[in-house]
């Protein structure tokens, strides 16, 4: 299992409060909440409203692709970077958890089903959902589809 | 952090393998591509949101895939559940007929007091059709449950079912709160603000899967 692997979330291994325990690289985890509200950037239903994650997780992570081409066996993933973490599931609006893919389990649009835009962190059980896969609602606009 | 939500209300959707409770929507399916990878693994549960007078219930969805015979469904994968979703597919007599099988395991494994919903479901085309509308309803009426007819792939009638079933849920819950002088049965009900004494347990001991 590689170092991108979601799998192995480094949530729990660099706490926020102890940055400088690891000196060469700058920490990745940070207490961060989503200053957006984030949608499906296919059906735009509410994934989750802002302000609702307390971490910021600064790495990038192996993401399966959305569609996959035929004919390939294995999994095609793409290394994505950055995500916000929330503890609890019922911080989400409408969110879809995956079933449990090679121990890793994923986050999904709760209405459409399109993803992963997101995964679980076996360890923690942190949820962490990337706005690279997500479209920002600006903070202004007040009519959401939920 | 405060709750940002009135009620949690678990429900859970039983029924025979393969009667579309898992029914994915295909919405860019295209020659080049296999099923994405989500329809590959499938999905445990879903979070939705909705609202009822006023009120932000969050619904946690539950599916059965892969422990569809009713024997193997017993009180653990029961518990906490407040509503439940039967459904058969209106193209397999089969999955109707089970229907009955399904409400004697609810019956006897369930709380009592769980609201049920009984759905036809349409996973294939009209032509295939084995059961009739009317029966559907008429079973409906003889165990007492509300009906409707669905297309998982055309996301027809699904939301009308939640909703329906979250409302009657509410409905009894605040009817209880009442009888009770609002000073017990806070199940499912949230404090906001985090004060009072939800349970913590009661969405874990949950291990199956959704929608």
């Amino acid at each position: 299992m590689n170092s991108s692997s979601p799998s192995q979330p480094s949530a729990s291994k660099q706490p926020l409060e102890n940055p400088t325990k690891s000196p060469v690289n700058s920490p990745v985890v940070e207490a961060r909440t989503n200053e957006n509200t984030l949608i499906c950037k296919i059906c735009q239903t509410v994934v989750i409203l802002k302000n609702m994650t307390t971490e910021w997780l600064d790495e990038e992570r192996d993401l399966p692709l959305p569609r996959q081409k035929k004919g390939i066996e294995y999994a095609q993933t793409e290394p994505v970077h950055g995500y916000f973490g929330v503890k609890d599931i019922f911080a989400f609006e409408n969110v879809g958890f995956t079933r449990s893919s090679e121990g890793k389990r994923y986050l999904v649009c709760g209405e459409c089903e399109q993803g992963p835009v997101g995964f679980v962190d076996p360890a923690t059980e942190m949820n962490y959902i990337t706005p690279n896969r997500l479209a920002e609602l600006p903070a202004t606009t007040t009519s959401v589809k939920n | 952090m405060a709750k940002t939500y009135d009620y949690l209300f678990k429900l859970l959707l039983i029924g025979d393998s393969g009667v579309g409770k898992t029914c994915v929507l295909f919405r860019f399916s295209d020659d080049s591509f296999n099923n994405s990878f989500i329809s590959t693994i499938g999905i445990d549960f879903k979070i939705r949101t909705i609202e009822l007078d006023g009120k932000k219930i969050k619904l946690q969805i539950w599916d059965t895939a892969g422990q569809e015979r009713f024997r193997t469904i017993t009180t653990a994968y029961y518990r906490g559940a407040m509503g439940i979703i039967l459904v058969y597919d209106i193209t397999n007599e089969r999955s109707f007929e089970n229907i009955k099988n399904w409400i004697r395991n609810i019956e006897e494994h369930a709380a009592s007091d769980v609201e049920r919903m009984i759905i036809g479901n349409k996973c294939d085309i009209e032509e295939r059709r084995e059961v009739s509308r009317e029966r559907g309803e008429q079973l409906a009426i003889e165990y007492g449950t509300k009906f409707l007819e669905t297309s998982a792939k055309a996301n027809l009638n699904i939301d009308e079912a939640f909703f329906t079933l979250a409302r009657d849920i509410k409905s009894k819950m605040e009817q209880n709160e009442m009888r009770a002088g609002g000073s017990s049965s806070n199940a499912g009900r949230v404090n906001v603000g985090g004060t009072g004494t939800q349970k913590k347990s009661f969405f874990s001991n949950w291990s199956c899967s959704l929608l």
